[in-house]
């Protein structure tokens, strides 16, 4: 390559560096004469609980009440009623539990019914696989003074309220109309799961649906509403007098009603959000399949208040986020400053690789974040992984091509020879480091959002160590007047002259 | 004696290697099963005393009642792991305060109640963690730690040699399970973030153990290479100098991770170091001695089955003669 072409190839290399570099990281900062605020790349991340905190909230079963709600109730009573009151709850830790034996808490002694902890540990167990199919990094669901459930998610979650909302129904799916459970499913001893194969989410046209696949006898038994239901078209047109079939969980209506267009054989196709908002659909589908799995539960909790959930931010410290890029800041720019210092110009052209592969990972962090997955500790170590991989190969190739040099070739020729040397065994270790992070895929929560951003990671740092860095050295090397100074090499020969 | 000598020297006793690391990993698996990690304090079981206040409360008076918590839980000798404020949707706020579930929190709360004004209440509730990290995470990481070994190891014996395969993959499992191992028997506080540094093990392992393959591989295409035995090509092909650099490079990073942040977080920069170190003890020692075993056998197989097809050639170029 001519070093005119050479020179200005590295003059537009340096400013789309520098503008990608900006875009992923250059800090806050508010926009002169308006209100906008410039964030960077890095700020988009959703960080896990561990950097950004989250939000927690309880279930409370019925029966059973905090000590706070018991204390104001008491003291709003008198006489006989103080007694009564007193007397209908039991103090157990910092709950109080109903001592009426209606409730299932207490048997007829008033002592603690050992049924009840046992059905109250499967409705835990069936609760925490609902949170666990969500994919969060980082999510955790406890028992507090043993009859009620603590939820704690990670900040990313925007729609809490909804999905806690949603996961606290332990009733029986059904379908009703105006109010009453359609005929066929009102029976004692129905199983929903002879009518209804499955649920989940499909997309089209911009709209997200759930979609409900029914048994034969399932179709059926719909088939014999289906002519009671008003079309879309009626319903939008006189809501009032429209007649929509309602699913039901619990005493809880899930998603939008159902009209007649929805249902096609044994399939029924309900619109409930735009595709980008589809994060309510996958709780519905989440929630119904796990009452079809695990069946209904005679354990029903309180409806949930929003108003309840708790935000809270990391319990690690408010600057943890901060520190964290401070940390890997440091890092990198010891990785970009001591090649540049042991190696001049390749050492340059190692800091061009360094931030290709920065920009490069922080873009794809902040873009196919949004619910696909989060920042968490995982993820620092797989950056630093990849980060130092790349480090590490630059090192070796320049290592490869002054062994070529010392044989007598010429400066060209040593570092094509020294990559070829080295080209095969760069693609075994990223190679193996990509069939890692494919085989970690199958592990739950943080490993696999980790295995996720390791293969993001391990992609760009075969990008930068087998095509870039190749590709850099050779119009750096080209518009350098001095070939042997860009590797700091020295031919004896030169020496004796 | 320099170094690189103590190194093959340690490398030519496999024995004594593979019997160090089997009863080290079988310690830490038996204090596992029977005392289980030690959980992070956001993990394990605690006690929580939740104070709830109103939200004017929570943002003109929250130093002030901090203050008198921490004055409280002074005077009767509690300590708490860690505390968290938060507000609700509505207009309530809560302090909650995170002990050990082994502290007895009933003084505190009544002194508490009586010291703090403004508040709606103190109260203390017990928080099962239902068992830390649940059973099924652990299979699962388990599962994908067993599937990329199967796949490395595909990889390697296509790519390369049987023997190279088996001692990466053994050299990988060692990392990982001397890294599980040393966070058990060492009490170093886990939480999820353990699984990531056995996989960051196992990525280190790799790393490291292939720097040692590319020149044993570049150099068995020699002449000089070629006539060795395994142990004298392992032995002459050891990558320790990169090793060093890509394990010292890693350090740094981590013990920056780990100055610079807070609490779990350093914990997890000390759980990634045991995994780094754990992962650069494997490579260098266990890969290299495995390598040498399995190279001999498959050396002295090579060697039988040469042997054999000499004397058949001979025997079928003798008996055409007769006939």
């Amino acid at each position: 390559m001519g070093k005119k072409k050479s020179v200005v190839l590295m003059i537009l290399l340096t400013i789309v560096i520098a503008v990608l570099c900006a875009i992923t990281i250059f800090p806050t900062f508010s926009l002169p004469g308006t209100v906008k605020i410039w964030n960077p790349a890095v700020m988009q991340y959703d960080f896990g609980a561990e950097f950004n905190g989250g939000y927690y909230a309880y279930y409370y079963p019925q029966g059973v009440i905090t000590e706070t709600e018991y204390n104001a109730t008491l003291q709003s009573k008198t006489g006989d009623d103080l007694d009564e009151y007193k007397a209908s709850y039991k103090q157990h830790g910092g709950l109080y539990v109903s001592t009426d034996e209606d409730d299932g808490i207490c048997d007829a002694n008033g002592e603690l019914s050992a049924d009840y902890k046992a059905s109250f540990a499967k409705v835990v167990e069936a609760i925490t696989d609902r949170y666990a199919q969500k994919g969060y990094s980082d999510y955790n669901v406890s028992v507090v003074d043993d009859y009620a459930i603590l939820i704690e998610l990670p900040a990313s979650e925007i729609y809490a309220g909804t999905v806690l909302s949603t996961f606290v129904n332990t009733g029986d799916i059904t379908f009703q109309i105006g109010g009453s459970v359609i005929e066929g499913l009102d029976g004692k001893d129905v199983k929903i799961s002879d009518y209804i194969d499955d649920f989940s989410v499909t997309t089209q046209y911009g709209v997200s649906y759930l979609e409900i696949d029914l048994t034969a006898k399932g179709e059926e038994l719909i088939d014999g509403v289906k002519d009671t239901l008003s079309t879309v078209d009626a319903a939008s047109g006189s809501s009032d007098s429209a007649t929509g079939m309602t699913l039901m969980v619990g005493e809880s209506q899930i998603g939008y009603a159902i009209y007649k267009d929805y249902i096609d054989g044994d399939t029924i196709l309900i619109p409930e959000a735009e595709d980008t908002d589809k994060v309510a659909v996958e709780t519905y589908a989440i929630l119904l399949n796990s009452v079809l799995e695990n069946g209904a539960f005679e354990i029903s909790f309180k409806a949930f208040d929003a108003n309840t959930v708790r935000s809270y931010p990391s319990v690690y410290g408010e600057n943890a986020r901060l520190l964290l890029f401070i940390a890997v800041g440091v890092t990198l720019l010891a990785l970009i400053v001591l090649p540049i210092v042991r190696r001049g110009r390749y050492g340059v052209a190692n800091a061009y690789v360094i931030l290709s592969y920065l920009i490069v990972t922080g873009l794809c962090f902040a873009f196919i974040s949004g619910g696909v997955f989060e920042i968490t500790l995982g993820s620092v170590l797989t950056f630093l992984a990849g980060l130092i991989a790349v480090s590490v190969f630059n090192e070796r190739f320049y290592q490869a091509i002054k062994a070529e040099f010392n044989l007598g070739k010429t400066v060209e020729s040593a570092m094509k020879t020294g990559y070829k040397k080295c080209l095969f065994g760069t693609i075994d270790v990223y190679a193996l480091l990509t069939l890692g992070a494919l085989a970690f895929l199958i592990g739950a929560a943080g490993l696999h959002t980790m295995a996720l951003q390791a293969l993001i990671c391990f992609i760009t740092g075969a990008f930068c160590s087998l095509l870039w860095t190749f590709a850099i050295n050779f119009v750096f090397l080209s518009a350098s007047k001095n070939k042997y100074k860009y590797f700091r090499f020295v031919r004896e020969d030169d020496d004796d002259e | 004696m320099n170094k690189t000598t103590k190194l093959q020297k340690l490398i030519g006793k496999p024995l004594i290697l593979a019997i160090v690391t089997a009863v080290i990993i079988l310690a830490g698996v038996i204090v596992a099963a029977f005392a289980g990690f030690n959980l992070s304090s956001t993990l394990e079981s605690s006690n929580q005393l939740t104070v709830t206040m109103d939200s004017y409360t929570f943002s003109s008076k929250l130093e002030d009642i901090q203050a008198t918590c921490e004055k409280q839980f002074e005077s009767s000798g509690v300590d708490y792991n860690y505390s968290k404020q938060s507000e609700m949707n509505g207009y309530e706020a809560e302090l909650v305060y995170v002990f050990a579930a082994d502290v007895d929190l009933t003084a505190v709360k009544t002194a508490l109640s009586t010291a703090l004004t403004g508040v709606e209440s103190v109260t203390v509730t017990k928080v099962d963690a239902t068992g830390g990290i649940p059973t099924s995470y652990v299979v699962r990481a388990v599962v994908a730690g067993a599937v990329f070994c199967v796949l490395a190891f595909a990889y390697i014996a296509i790519r390369h040699k049987l023997s190279a395969a088996l001692a990466v993959v053994l050299s990988m499992v060692a990392g990982a399970g001397l890294t599980f191992a040393v966070c058990a028997l060492t009490r170093i506080p886990v939480t999820y973030s353990v699984t990531y540094s056995v996989f960051f093990a196992m990525i280190v392992t790799t790393v490291a153990t292939m720097f040692h393959f590319f020149k044993i591989f570049a150099k068995s295409k020699t002449e000089d290479g070629k006539a060795m035995t395994a142990e004298q090509l392992t032995n002459s092909s050891l990558a320790v100098k990169e090793i060093l650099i890509f394990a010292v490079t890693t350090a740094v990073a981590l013990v920056l991770l780990g100055a610079i942040a807070q609490a779990n977080v350093r914990w997890f920069a000390i759980t990634a170091l045991v995994a780094l170190v754990c992962g650069i003890v494997s490579s260098l020692v266990i890969a290299p001695a495995a390598y040498i075993v399995f190279k001999t056998k498959s050396d002295k197989k090579a060697a039988e089955r040469a042997r054999y097809d000499y004397k058949k050639t001979k025997k079928d170029s003798v008996e055409p003669a007769k006939n």
